[in-house]
């Protein structure tokens, strides 16, 4: 390396090592740029995270309250609630809706003989937390019973 | 604009991902739609809605229940074969379904950095043949991506590991256990050309039969507790499901967890409650046959390829059943060998097909392979502490400033003395060299500002510069190759400075409290003099009598530190008072006290210390 580096360079080389620098420049101040952005998205995405694991425990608390008339955990359900009002979570509506990809999964069918595709049943509560979907409402919907089948149809 | 960039694809039957080369480290293309319970890959799944809408991904993975006959699954199995999906009277290739999934890609990378994606790379099987891998070319045409290379799965997968960068040969087996699938790869690595010598595997084996096996269990354990059955309760199921994967990766590196679901079901006596313990051994318990299965196809791989266990050289980990403890353990048994670790199973494939891309860009030769600093190097300051100026794992070339000061009270000259290493006492690391900077003004201690340089350049030469900044001399040394302790070296002192942490920060702290009394005698007896009148007479006996006797203690030949320690608290605290009292006598600001300084150098008869002087670094 220190051999080469007595040699003259020649202008080819010399602009190589421009050119390779000039890259290098611009691919870390992208880099940089990219890096700024993510930590903001990771911070939300972080929060995220911890609210969609205290999501089940909302869960929890609805099943109990469906069992169990008590104000206390009434109570405490309310506060879960509204905390996860205040970061900007809410429930997302579907029983009655029509089915939407983007919001909710669906589990399973059902023939009901009415309109096709709309939630029938709310499996699994899905929230949104400032406009974004945390967790898919998991749903029923309605389906005529025709053939079923997949991907090896013909 | 950075040069073109060539995009590495894993296209997975039921999962893909893509990755891109980023200053020569291959990084995950996160998907539009954010990470989902498979990391940042998404399912390989399209589907048409009645409405005419095309969905790919996540979207189109959320509503196949609901509309089987218009979602495609697995299209990788049916590629370069004549099969053609009809959807609503469409006609689709398997090779146009991969092509919408390549499209996404394409997509989803251009956002990501910001630039057009013309180029990639994709990746298949070893077992495919010409026509499954022409097949997947002309997805890629499909597409608008110019697929400059189609890779084997097993040979991106060494690619991330490093493993081409081997100087010897190398018999690889890659074990890829997948959501529904498990292929076993036996490659032979020299001259620098990855060869297939067996292929093997099991289409109908995979993490999902692992995750039923688990919530079968929890079904079954809840009906023998309860005498219930849950199977047909869709929430029941739903919750058991979501549970059961999380206990699922949480063993992965603790021996138990809980679940519990409370109020699952209700029976005419009320709720009921799945409350259960399940321990690593449990789990292991109920894969333990599933895990078995592989055995027949790595047994087969070997026979295939003429060779028994000791012939491999390296094992690698694809997918994601391969982060669980009992899979890594049973193939290490299976092979005789340990299995590389290091790199996400489930990105590692994406990330080899982007590392293809940038030797094919050109780019993977662009980069500089930069060294990095083993240990930390610094000089030592007051009392015999190692100061760092450059940590270790420290990228170079690099430059680091730091200023000092003086010791003592008309100190001319300072010993600049340079080691490595990463034990808090310098003589305990490796002395590399000093100089001495002289000529330094008399002044009080602490007021001379020193600033001491460490360059590395390129090669991995440090120089290091003392800089009086009042006088503006100058004095240098040049330490040629610091880095080039050999490895054994480099580990003894890395296990040392591990061994002897403890102890090294007792030690540190020790002196730590000698320089802090040092100080505070200094200072003390400067401000008595201010103190002087405008302070209680008796406030000022006390602090002079408490500063005797620390006077005493650090007079000592054998320090007893805790003593020292005690007193210093002491004394602070009156001269703290007593300084409180002065301020609001004077009406002053208390934020004017004095800097901590420096204090006198103790033990050495040499005053040609550096002292570090936090407050001037700002």
């Amino acid at each position: 390396m220190t051999e080469k580096k007595q040699e003259k360079l020649d202008q080819a080389q010399v602009d190589e090592y421009a050119d390779q620098l000039k890259r290098l420049q611009a691919e870390f101040e992208n880099y940089q740029k990219r890096v700024a952005k993510e930590q903001k998205e990771f911070v939300c995405f972080a929060n995220e995270k911890l609210i969609a694991e205290l999501l089940t425990i909302m869960d929890d608390f609805e099943k109990a309250l469906e069992n169990v008339k008590d104000k206390g955990i009434k109570m405490i359900y309310d506060k879960l609630s509204k905390l996860l009002v205040d970061q900007g979570v809410k429930p997302i509506k579907s029983e009655g809706e029509k089915f939407d990809t983007f919001k909710h999964e669906v589990l399973c069918t059902e023939d009901t003989g009415g309109e096709e595709d709309v939630v029938v049943e709310e499996i699994q509560k899905g929230y949104e937390m400032n406009g974004k979907v945390i967790r898919y409402a998991k749903v029923k919907i309605t389906k005529a019973k025709k053939s079923v089948g997949g991907e090896d149809k013909k | 604009m950075s040069k073109e960039k060539i995009i590495g694809i894993d296209l997975g039957t039921s999962n893909s991902a893509a990755a891109v080369l980023e200053a020569g480290r291959p990084k995950i293309v996160p998907s539009a739609e954010g990470a989902s319970l498979y990391g940042k890959a998404f399912p390989s799944v399209v589907a048409f809605t009645k409405d005419g809408q095309m969905l790919v991904g996540e979207p189109a993975r959320r509503q196949a229940v609901s509309n089987p006959e218009g979602t495609v699954m697995a299209a990788k199995r049916k590629i370069g074969t004549n099969f053609k999906y009809n959807v609503y009277g469409k006609e689709y290739t398997p090779q146009q379904i991969s092509a919408f999934i390549l499209q996404k890609i394409k997509k989803d990378a251009e956002s990501f950095l910001g630039q057009p994606v013309k180029k990639a790379v994709i990746t298949v099987p070893a077992y495919f043949d010409d026509n499954q891998r022409q097949a997947t070319k002309d997805a890629g045409t499909i597409a608008g991506l110019e697929v400059v290379r189609i890779v084997n799965e097993p040979t991106a997968a060494s690619l991330a590991y490093g493993l081409d960068k081997a100087d010897k040969d190398q018999t690889i087996l890659v074990f890829d256990f997948g959501g529904g699938t498990l292929d076993v790869t036996i490659m032979e690595f020299g001259d620098g050309v990855f060869e297939v010598k067996s292929t093997s595997g099991d289409t109908q084996l995979g993490g999902t039969d692992m995750d039923n096996a688990v919530i079968n269990y929890i079904v079954k354990k809840f009906k023998e507790d309860t005498g219930m059955d849950i199977g047909n309760d869709d929430t029941a199921m739903q919750r058991i499901r979501e549970a059961a994967e999380k206990a699922k990766i949480e063993l992965s590196t603790v021996a138990e967890t809980d679940i519990n679901l409370p109020y699952l079901t209700a029976t005419d006596k009320g709720p009921q409650h799945l409350t259960m313990k399940l321990t690593r051994a449990k789990l292991n318990e109920l894969v333990d046959s599933l895990v078995d299965k592989c055995k027949k196809s790595v047994d087969m791989a070997l026979k295939d390829a003429k060779l028994d266990s000791k012939g491999i050289t390296k094992v690698i980990l694809v997918g994601g059943p391969t982060r669980m403890p009992i899979v890594q353990e049973k193939v290490e048994s299976w092979v005789g060998q340990k299995v590389e670790h290091g790199i996400d199973p489930m990105e590692c494939v994406a990330d080899g097909a982007a590392i293809q891309g940038g030797v094919l860009a050109g780019e993977v030769k662009d980069v500089l392979l930069l060294d990095v600093t083993p240990l930390s190097l610094g000089i030592e300051t007051l009392g015999g502490v190692f100061t760092r100026l450059i940590e270790k794992n420290t990228t170079i070339p690099v430059k680091k400033s730091q200023v000092f000061s003086t010791a003592a009270d008309n100190q001319t000259a300072v010993t600049i003395r340079v080691f490595q290493g990463d034990r808090p006492m310098a003589n305990d690391n490796k002395h590399l060299g000093q100089f001495d900077l002289v000529g330094i003004p008399s002044a009080p201690r602490g007021v001379p500002q020193v600033e001491v340089t460490f360059d590395i350049d390129a090669n991995g030469i440090l120089n290091v510069t003392a800089l009086d900044k009042g006088t503006g001399k100058k004095q240098n040394i040049a330490i040629t190759a610091p880095n080039k302790l050999d490895d054994a070296e480099v580990e003894r002192m890395r296990k040392e400075a591990e061994q002897f942490s403890e102890a090294d920060t007792k030690k540190k702290e020790e002196i730590e409290v000698i320089n802090q009394a040092d100080t505070m005698i200094y200072q003390t007896e400067k401000s008595l003099k201010d103190f002087e009148g405008k302070v209680d007479a008796k406030e000022i006996s006390a602090i002079k009598e408490k500063t005797e006797e620390l006077k005493k203690l650090m007079a000592e030949k054998e320090k007893d530190v805790a003593k020292i320690k005690a007193k210093l608290d002491e004394l602070n605290q009156i001269a703290q008072k007593a300084a409180t009292e002065l301020y609001q006598k004077a009406g002053a600001k208390p934020g004017e006290q004095p800097k901590e300084a420096p204090k006198e150098k103790k033990e050495d008869v040499v005053d040609a210390e550096v002292v570090d002087d936090k407050e001037k670094k700002e």
